[in-house]
């Protein structure tokens, strides 16, 4: 009696952690699942470049499209690897401060920061050397490079969009730390004469492999040699 | 009173009686090359190294016709109006802004008293009446290039300037093409399409012209391309022939003539037998810096750029002919030698910055040389005749290489140096862009010396394997950079190229990227990435005169005599290129001076010159073909 | 059966040249000096093990069933003291046969490890495994750069000769094996695993990844082709060479198709080098199978691969391409140009 209770307590207990596992947050390994759906073709293409002509300030409701991979810690990892892999950071620097392509960790964005606008311009490439990747990328991929870009926190927010447009947004101070160095303002070194250091030996040829050290042949440790006394000279420009 | 009239006599005779004693025990032997209009009065020791340099094609001094003024790439001067004595009184003059913002690298032109100024991407040309107060624009070219090639140059919109040939200027565009404009008129005489600048090809470097040719290059190191060097005809701009950084024989101009001085560079199709299986055809060795030109020997002289892609254990081998000088016959473009600085580079060090022709003894024998100031750090001279390597010493701050083997003339690699894929290397010095970039130097057959502007830098390096993707970048290195020891990014030193030796330097805060100019007045000029523009006694290496300009400097200054027979310095400002370009790749302070500047300064003795003054000047006011004979004029 | 006659057996079996095996993952018949002298071994253990459970079984049933000998009840104040014949002796002889055994074993053990550490002669060829989820990246090394290529999933090499393999892994961890040519090796990110193996009969052998990868590690198995040397220089001529260019309508719009929506992440060596994120395709048509050895190399698994890859390797990373029925039908041709 007491066998088969315990067994039927284990069984009991095993399925609810099989079941329990079904709702876990998937694995690496498996394809990561959007939280919704990814948006839809039609809602992309009624995002324009730039104002709506005679309404300026309408609000597109395509806009606030939101990235359906925000936050999603397993797709901003799948979006480096792509960032990666596919070469941005070739163009936009490894940490995404940019290079042959702009900045993409500061507010400025020429074709606008929020994510589905983004999202456009990697699929769509723009004029001055970006290309287009929605032949290659499918529309997942593509959200998740956005949502990587999100992580790096240039991007303006859905919520925000009007704000960014007009220009609402607090500016930055993007001045040095505490400036130590007051080397800065002052006239530069004197210039030291260096005597052949004895200590360089020169590659002769025809010899057995020289090693030169792999020092900075660097300056000066002899006394400052006085130039000679300038000599007066004619040095008006003629008429 | 008397006695103060007395004194005041006393004095003045006194100071004529020791001028007098002055200039005559001041010798006055001539120096070992006398150049025109130098008086010469100079010790006899006064060249170091005992250097002679060749200034064909012999351009008028007061002008300056290219970009590195003579074939042998000498960078210097005859003029000696401004000097020693008198460089401390140097004012600005004039300035021009261009209305562009990216890297200035690109030194303005003289020639018949117009100035040809070019910008950066958008690639405009300016022609400048030096002859008129204000240098009004004569003309403007506007060539129109591909906005695409904004987004496929590596390291900024630039250009490194315009040749002038024929009655016509010549220069490349981003976009690939090169364009020959009438200097007259500003119209264009032709074009030429030298590549596709949608598969991330793009032209940077500035044309060489010998003779009736005009020889370009490509850039795109960093992107795949398949480098070459071409020759175009300067009248109609047509393909002469075209030289591939890689491939068969026939397609890099290698043939019976070819005879390379070192074994590892003997052999059939190297430019493919180095490479794994077809990896030579993205494999780079773009042309993109200078050229030098020997007549008597007929040939040039150049460096090809890094192998793509930038992570080695993609492509095992030597990897041909990338990172490697050669040496062409300028007719025919047939290869005469080629000597690799840096086989299988590993870190992007190329192989483009100048050859400078000079000719010298080395152990009593006197050679006819090039002077190479490698990326990797190691000054060479070689014998340019043959491609043997005479000297080879580190000039900068470098660890990844132990020494140099001159039997077999390759550096002798440190294995802990050498990156991999996915494993951060950290603390390698010279970083990609190496002790010295194409900033170029300057020589003088006065002082026997080389003088540069050089980089203290060290860089931590990640390699991520890189797939080749058309016009996306063909790269993998993950970089950043710091200042070597010392905390120094910068320094100006002057060189001795037969005993590859430092004879001075001075060091500097921030990245020295500038070209150099040094005269017969015996002063060097250069000019730091915050901005600042030196003059320097270019045999002590005292600094004489600074100033700081509005922007950080990468370019490469020049003098030229105005038609006011003044004598004066002309400087573009402007920082970017590869100094601020990649934000977190150096540790430049980056915020310390913002990226991005673009105005030409004009220096003179007091800042005399037309166009600043008393009174009201105007554009009107200008200088005649001759100069009046006597002083007064609205001119000071 | 005594372990002699399976020796023999064994050996007949080898001698007579048939080395397909049904299942081929089985291995207890292997055709390499890398494992062989350790499937003897696995044998003889086995075959010793079993000998020490039965003489065991057989002791313990003697003593369980051994007939007692007069048991005095006489006196119950008595303890009966038994002492059996042999004593101390079963002890000193159980633990010295025991001991012998053992060490000889241990002895043997390591003779064969010593031996199958180091390749007998300098293997001549190198090959860079990169494992990934799910599939092999395969660089064969040489001297001479430019005999240096990339392929994907299918080994081959030449019979006879040992073969050197530097195994790493793209991202997690997986495991190198090939039942009939050598033991399984792990394959770690950041690390790079060496071992060697050897075919000394032509044929081909199937591998699979040993260490749970990910949901396709069951979808990720190797081949490994071992044929006569002329052969595989021949094989390895025809992969260093460049496939002949598309020339129908047809496959000239494949190869473009190919150019846009796959080359960003496979290479076709001889097009351009390109992509590297999934397996060069490279004369993909001298592959047996597709995906890894998931199906056999047709043009209609070809066609149902590329249109749906989730459907049949759920998870894998080649995401389901956005292609029209026409334009599946260019691509599937221009690759079946891929010879």
């Amino acid at each position: 009696m007491r066998v088969r209770s315990t067994t039927f307590a284990i069984g009991i207990a095993a399925l609810s952690l099989l079941l329990g596992g079904c709702k876990h947050s998937q694995g690496g390994s498996i394809t990561t699942q959007a939280v919704r759906g990814l948006p839809s073709e039609d809602m992309i293409a009624s995002v324009p470049l730039g104002q709506v002509a005679g309404e300026p300030s309408l609000s597109v409701a395509a806009l606030s499209i939101s990235n359906p991979y925000q936050g999603n810690a397993q797709a901003i990892q799948q979006g480096k690897q792509l960032y990666i892999r596919m070469n941005c950071a070739g163009c936009h620097a490894y940490n995404g401060k940019g290079n042959m392509g702009p900045d993409l960790t500061d507010a400025e964005w020429r074709y606008g920061g929020l994510p589905i606008q983004v999202y456009k311009s990697i699929r769509d490439g723009r004029p001055q050397g970006m290309p287009a990747w929605g032949v290659a990328l499918p529309p997942k991929d593509i959200w998740k490079l956005v949502a990587y870009i999100q992580s790096l926190g240039g991007t303006v927010s859905p919520e925000d969009y009007e704000h960014a447009r007009q220009g609402d947004q607090p500016g930055e101070q993007v001045a040095p730390e505490a400036q130590a160095d007051a080397q800065l303002a002052s006239p530069p070194p004197e210039a030291e004469v260096s005597p052949v250091p004895s200590d360089q030996p020169i590659a002769q040829p025809g010899l057995a492999p020289t090693m030169i050290p792999a020092t900075h042949p660097g300056t000066p440790v002899a006394p400052k040699r006085k130039t000679k006394p300038a000599e007066p000279k004619a040095s008006e420009p003629q008429p | 009173m008397r006695f103060w009239r007395l004194y005041k006599f006393r004095r003045s005779a006194a100071c004529v009686c020791f001028t007098l004693i002055i200039a005559g025990i001041s010798p006055s032997i001539p120096a070992q090359t006398p150049a025109p209009n130098s008086p010469g009065n100079k010790p006899e020791n006064s060249n170091v190294t005992g250097a002679t340099l060749n200034f064909a094609p012999n351009d008028p001094p007061g002008e300056w016709r290219s970009q590195a003024r003579d074939y042998a790439n000498t960078r210097y001067s005859t003029l000696d109006q401004i000097n020693t004595d008198n460089v401390a009184k140097l004012r600005m003059a004039w300035t021009f802004s261009d209305g562009t913002l990216n890297g200035h690298e690109a030194a303005p032109l003289v020639v018949d008293n117009t100035m040809y100024v070019v910008t950066p991407f958008p690639d405009i040309l300016f022609a400048l009446d030096l002859t008129r107060a204000g240098e009004p624009i004569k003309w403007t070219f506007k060539p129109n290039p591909s906005p695409i090639s904004k987004g496929k140059a590596c390291c900024d919109t630039v250009t490194r300037g315009v040749a002038y040939a024929n009655g016509k200027l010549i220069y490349n565009l981003l976009d690939d093409h090169t364009v020959a404009v009438d200097a007259k008129t500003g119209k264009e005489v032709w074009r030429t399409k030298m590549g596709n600048v949608e598969t991330g090809e793009t032209m940077t470097m500035a044309p060489f012209v010998v003779g009736k040719k005009v020889l370009v290059g490509d850039s795109g190191g960093e992107m795949g391309v398949w480098g070459w060097i071409a020759a175009l005809d300067v009248d109609t701009g047509k393909e002469l022939w075209r030289a591939y950084s890689t491939g068969s024989d026939k397609d890099a101009r290698i043939g019976a003539d070819f005879k390379p001085f070192y074994d590892r560079l003997k052999g059939k199709d190297l430019g493919i037998s180095t490479w794994p299986a077809g990896m030579w055809k993205h494999g780079a060795g773009s042309v993109w810096a200078w050229i030098s030109f020997d007549p008597s020997l007929n040939l040039i002289y150049y460096g090809t750029s890094n192998p793509s892609p930038r992570v080695p254990d993609q492509r095992p081998g030597d990897n041909l002919w990338t990172s490697t000088i050669f040496a062409r016959d300028v007719d025919s473009g047939m290869a005469r030698w080629a000597y690799q600085t840096t086989p299988h580079d590993r870190w992007d060090y190329d192989a483009v910055n100048e050859d400078i022709l000079m000719d010298l003894a080395i152990n009593g024998q006197e050679r006819k040389v090039l002077v190479h100031f490698d990326r990797n750090a190691y000054a060479y001279t070689i014998d340019r005749a043959t491609g043997e390597v005479l000297k080879a010493s580190p000039f900068a701050y470098q660890n990844w290489s132990s020494g140099f083997d001159m039997k077999t003339g390759t550096p002798i690699v440190d294995p802990d140096k050498e990156p991999h894929p996915n494993v951060k290397l950290v603390n390698v010095c010279p970083p990609d862009i190496g002790g010295k970039d194409w900033q170029p130097a300057a020589a003088s057959p006065r002082t026997g010396l080389v003088y540069a502007d050089i980089f203290n830098i060290c860089m931590d390096v990640t390699d991520h394997d890189a797939s080749y993707i058309p016009s996306s970048p063909y790269d993998g290195m993950d970089m950043h950079r710091y200042p070597a020891p010392g905390g120094n990014l910068g320094e100006f030193m002057a060189w001795n190229p037969a005993t590859g030796q430092k004879v001075w330097s001075i060091k500097e805060t921030y990245m020295t990227m500038s070209g150099v100019l040094v005269t017969a007045g015996d002063v060097a000029f250069y000019g730091t990435a915050d901005g600042w523009f030196r003059a320097v006694d270019a045999r002590s290496g005292k600094v004489l005169w600074s100033q700081k300009l509005g922007s950080g400097i990468i370019g490469q200054p020049i003098t030229y005599m105005g038609p006011d027979h003044r004598q004066y310095i002309a400087i573009s400002a402007g920082i970017g290129g590869a100094a601020t370009v990649r934000a977190d790749v150096i540790a430049l302070r980056p915020l310390d001076f913002p990226a991005g500047g673009n105005t030409l300064y004009v220096f003179s003795i007091d800042g005399n010159s037309m166009s600043s003054g008393p009174g009201q000047l105007s554009e009107k006011d200008g200088i005649s073909e001759t100069p009046p004979k006597t002083g007064k004029s609205n001119q000071h | 059966m005594t372990p002699c006659a399976i020796f023999l057996y064994v050996r007949i079996m080898r001698v007579s040249g048939s080395v397909r095996i049904e299942p081929p993952m089985a291995y207890h018949r292997t055709f390499g000096p890398a494992v062989d002298s350790i499937t003897r071994l696995g044998w003889g253990l086995g075959i010793i093990s079993l000998l020490v459970i039965i003489i065991i079984a057989l002791l313990l049933l003697g003593g369980i069933f051994r007939k007692r000998g007069v048991d005095s009840a006489a006196d119950p104040r008595q303890l009966t003291v038994r002492r059996d014949a042999g004593g101390m002796a079963w002890i000193y002889i159980g633990v010295g046969a025991s001991s012998v055994v053992l060490i000889g074993c241990m002895i043997w053990t390591l003779i064969v490890t010593a031996a199958v550490t180091h390749p007998p002669v300098a293997p001549a060829l190198t090959i860079q495994v990169t494992a990934s989820q799910w599939w092999w990246s395969l660089r064969y090394l040489d001297d001479s750069p430019s005999q240096i290529f990339t392929t994907a999933n299918e080994i081959h090499i030449p019979v006879g000769q040992p073969i050197r393999f530097e195994l790493t892994s793209a991202d997690v961890m997986h495991s190198f094996w090939i039942p009939q040519l050598a033991g399984k090796m792990d394959v770690i990110p950041g690390q790079t695993n060496v071992m060697w193996l050897q075919a000394d009969h032509p044929g081909v052998y199937r591998g699979q990844c040993a260490a749970f990868c990910g949901p396709q590690h069951a979808h990720m198995a190797l081949t490994i082709v071992a044929e006569p040397p002329e052969d595989f220089l021949a094989w390895k001529h025809s992969q260093l060479s460049d496939t002949a260019p598309p020339e129908t309508e047809e496959t000239l719009r494949g190869a473009q198709i190919f150019q846009t929506h796959c080359a960003v992440c496979h290479t076709i060596r001889g097009v351009s080098p390109a992509g590297l994120v999934g397996p060069d395709l490279s004369h993909l048509m001298a592959r047996h199978t597709l995906a890894a050895g998931l199906l056999p190399n047709t043009p209609g698994n070809l066609a149902g691969w590329i249109d749906n890859p989730q459907a049949l390797k759920p998870g894998t990373r080649m995401p389901n391409p956005i292609l029209s029925g026409t334009e599946l039908t260019a691509v599937t041709s221009y690759l079946n140009t891929l010879h």
